[in-house]
Formats: C-alpha cells, sequence, structure tokens
C-alpha cells in the first residue's frame, strides 16, 4: 500500500506537466492521421507511453518530448493502417539543393497572398507526411530546427532542407490550386 | 564567400536558423534583389497561412478527460481491486485528519493569541484616545516625585516613575486609564514631537522579556518585571523605542533590585 501515494502524485505531476501540450499533441496526431477518432487515438496511446517514461524525463522542455512521443505513435498508426502514407522521402537530392529559388514574378506573390484558407489545408494535407510534420513544427508550434530535428529523427541540415522543399511544394500547389474556380467559390480568402 | 542564397538557404534565413555573419550577408542580398525580396514575401506569405486558426486543429474536451482517466487508471498497481482503491483514499483521510488536527491546535492557541492581540488593541486606543483628545494627562507634571503619590491615591498599586534619560525627552505627567480590564498607570512623556505612552499594572505572572512589535503605526513594547506590567506605546522608531526600553527597564530594575 506506500506505493500508493507516490504513483498518485506521479500521475497529477505528469498531468500538470503534459495536458498543457494537449492541443499541440492533437493537432500533429490529426495532421498525420487526417481524421479525428484516429488522432484521439493516438494521442492517448502517446500520453500513456509519455507517463510510463515520465520517471526517465530529466529535460525542462516538455514539448519537443512530448510531441516526439506523438509522432512516434501517429507513425505507428501510419505503419499499421496506412501503410502506402510511409514513404521514404529522398533527403540526397542534391540536385535539387543546388537550385535557386523560383523566380517569382509580382503575379504569383499576389495569387499566393489570395490563396484561400481550403486550399491551403488541401495542399498541406496532400505534401508527404515528412514534409507536412517539419511544416506543421515549424509554422504552427514555431519550434526551432534542433527541436524538430529531435521530434522527427533527422540531422539538422535534413530540417532545413525539408522545410525548404515543403515550401516550395506548397508553393506549387497553391499556385496550381489558385486557378482552379471551383475551390475559390467555396472558401474564404486570407485576409491578409 | 558572399554567394546569393539558394532557396534552401533563404528559407533558412526566414526561419531565422543562419548563423548571424551569414545572415547578414544575406540580409543585404535580399535588400538589392527584387527575385530574393518576392521569394522572403512569398515564404512569410505560406507562413501566415499556416499560422491561421482554422488550420490548427485543438483537442475535443472529450480527449482531455479521457486523457487523464487513462493516467490516473494506468498509475494504480496492478490487480486493483476495490478494496485498495477505498485504501487509495487513505491519505487523503489521513491529510483530512490532519487538516482537523491543525485546526483544532489553532483554535487552542486561539485564545492566548487573542489576548495579546486584545491587549495591544486597547493600548493603541488608549494612546489614541489621549493623544487626540488632548486629555493626554490628569496631572500635569515634570516631577516624579509630584506624581507618584497622585497616581497611587487612585490606584491599588503604587507605580515606579522614571525620568527618561534620552536626548530631547521629558516627563509629561500621569493619568489613570483602563486597560486589560482594569485600572493603570499611564505616565506620559515627550520624545521630540512624539508621545511615548508607559502604562504599568499588576500583574500576578512572573517576569517576562521585552518584547516588541508594531501595530497600526505604532512601536508597542511590553515586559514584566517583580510582579509589576510594564507597556509603552508611541509613533517613534522601532530602534528609537528599543533604547528607551532598555533605559527605562534598567532604571526599573535597579529599583526593584535595590
Amino acid at each position: 500500500m506506500e506505493q500508493r501515494r507516490p504513483s498518485h502524485d506521479r500521475s497529477h505531476a505528469f498531468e500538470a506537466v503534459a495536458l498543457p501540450h494537449l492541443d499541440a499533441a492533437y493537432n500533429l496526431a490529426r495532421w498525420i492521421t487526417h481524421n479525428d477518432q484516429d488522432a484521439q487515438d493516438v494521442v492517448q496511446d502517446a500520453y500513456l507511453r509519455a507517463l510510463r517514461y515520465f520517471d526517465g524525463f530529466h529535460g525542462d522542455d516538455v514539448r519537443p518530448w512530448l510531441l516526439q512521443i506523438v509522432r512516434h505513435a501517429g507513425y505507428s498508426w501510419l505503419a499499421k493502417n496506412r501503410s502506402k502514407d510511409v514513404v521514404g522521402l529522398d533527403d540526397s537530392d542534391d540536385a535539387w539543393r543546388e537550385t535557386p529559388g523560383p523566380a517569382a514574378q509580382e503575379p504569383q506573390v499576389i495569387a499566393l497572398r489570395k490563396a484561400e484558407q481550403a486550399s491551403v489545408n488541401d495542399a498541406l494535407a496532400a505534401l508527404p507526411v515528412g514534409y507536412r510534420e517539419v511544416l506543421i513544427l515549424r509554422e504552427m508550434e514555431e519550434l526551432s530546427y534542433r527541436d524538430i530535428a529531435r521530434i522527427a529523427d533527422i540531422p539538422i541540415g535534413t530540417v532545413m532542407s525539408r522545410l525548404a522543399r515543403a515550401r516550395r511544394l506548397m508553393r506549387q500547389a497553391l499556385l496550381t490550386a489558385d486557378f482552379e474556380p471551383r475551390r475559390r467559390s467555396v472558401s474564404q480568402e486570407i485576409s491578409t | 564567400m558572399n554567394a546569393a542564397p539558394l532557396w534552401e538557404e533563404l528559407s533558412a534565413f526566414v526561419d531565422g536558423e543562419l548563423e548571424p555573419a551569414r545572415a547578414g550577408q544575406i540580409a543585404s542580398h535580399v535588400q538589392h534583389d527584387s527575385t530574393l525580396r518576392r521569394q522572403v514575401q512569398e515564404i512569410g506569405r505560406l507562413s501566415a497561412a499556416l499560422k491561421a486558426p482554422s488550420c490548427y486543429f485543438l483537442a475535443p474536451k472529450t480527449l482531455r478527460s479521457a486523457v487523464c482517466r487513462a493516467a490516473a487508471e494506468r498509475s494504480r498497481p496492478k490487480g486493483s481491486t476495490v478494496l485498495s482503491r477505498w485504501f487509495a483514499w487513505r491519505p487523503m483521510a489521513s491529510a483530512l485528519a490532519l487538516a482537523g488536527l491543525f485546526a483544532l491546535s489553532i483554535r487552542l492557541a486561539d485564545p492566548a493569541v487573542t489576548a495579546t492581540d486584545r491587549l495591544q488593541e486597547e493600548i493603541v486606543a488608549s494612546h489614541l484616545r489621549a493623544t487626540m483628545s488632548r486629555r493626554l494627562v490628569d496631572l500635569e507634571s515634570a516631577d516624579p516625585r509630584a506624581l507618584a503619590p497622585f497616581l497611587s491615591s487612585r490606584l491599588d498599586f503604587a507605580p515606579s516613575i522614571s525620568e527618561l534619560d534620552v536626548a530631547g525627552s521629558s516627563l509629561v505627567g500621569g493619568r489613570i486609564d483602563y486597560v486589560d480590564g482594569r485600572t493603570v498607570a499611564a505616565v506620559v512623556y515627550r520624545v521630540g514631537d512624539h508621545v511615548l505612552d508607559s502604562f504599568v499594572w499588576p500583574t500576578g505572572k512572573g517576569d517576562q522579556r521585552v518584547t516588541q512589535t508594531s501595530k497600526r503605526g505604532f512601536q508597542i513594547a511590553r515586559w514584566s518585571r517583580g510582579g509589576m506590567a510594564h507597556c509603552l506605546i508611541s509613533d517613534v522608531s522601532a530602534e528609537q523605542l528599543s533604547a528607551i526600553v532598555r533605559q527605562l527597564e534598567s532604571s526599573i530594575a535597579g529599583r526593584t533590585s535595590s
């Protein structure tokens, strides 16, 4: 009976530390699984794993640690249910890395500005998960390359190239989407 | 090497992830190159679009409670039974019992605390009443030998009256006051611009060392010696009052021992 109190306190300590990051965890899981119920299952699974490893966690930044576990649980779910979504990315595509930025012209910038939010969501959802996750961690969670490298288990240099590639893919998708009238009519424009 | 940045480096530049020196070089490139400038704008637009609330999925409330429930369930040792769950309440029960005991001990200590408190309130009130009503003294006199018989004739004890040996101080007089449920002697001094009341009354309790506190901006010092309770109150500084107490205390001690 003597272990009761520590385990009780431990669960409370864990909740105090991990619950503030539940939105970040769910958002990442939701973007990996593409649906609510599976995302909830992934987060629950991840939180229980996190609770198990909680005693071994001595860092000060909980969010990257927790998101790393969520991502891992998300990938386990993908492997089981959407194995074709887990595609290896060719990060050694040096030919691509040497390319200059696209020769952006004024109309294209305007087109991107006017890109509809629904198109942005669609474009992000359509990205290979390896690009999607770095973009989410960078733009939505505003994490550093170092934290992203740790969460996605890739070198910092790879974070840098995947982010650049992800942005380029988003740009292409949005420029294409913008000229599809069907989408433009159903959603709002970006206000900025 | 100060080459114009490629897309990848530009992307890291926008993210603020480059070495400061290189970031500075790129900043000047961007400044002078309209194509680079548009690319930076594009990355910025995309970033803003991805930060839109409609892109961010907030955790449903049910998930929050489900996670809490699961964490609590998992923290419970295996083979958890109804009995052991009941015992899980034990820490809370003992905490409640402790809290109860604590409250009880406070209540037990209460009379003593309020007695000191009440006395201090009375002393402050008495001091304020006297200083504000300008009826500071019943008999105005700077001579202890004139004051002593005046006070003892109106009291059931004979207070000893000392002159203050503190710079800028003088004996003003004495009055009869009512403190702690009985009539007491109040000897009034002036210390500079401050009025100092020195209350004296007989006490059945033994000697008590000096305790000094502040109450509502007044300094209060109390002690007992030779069956007499002493209480000084004034708006002098704490240090000044300490000095006065030391001086009065030693003169009283000298008198009671002689």
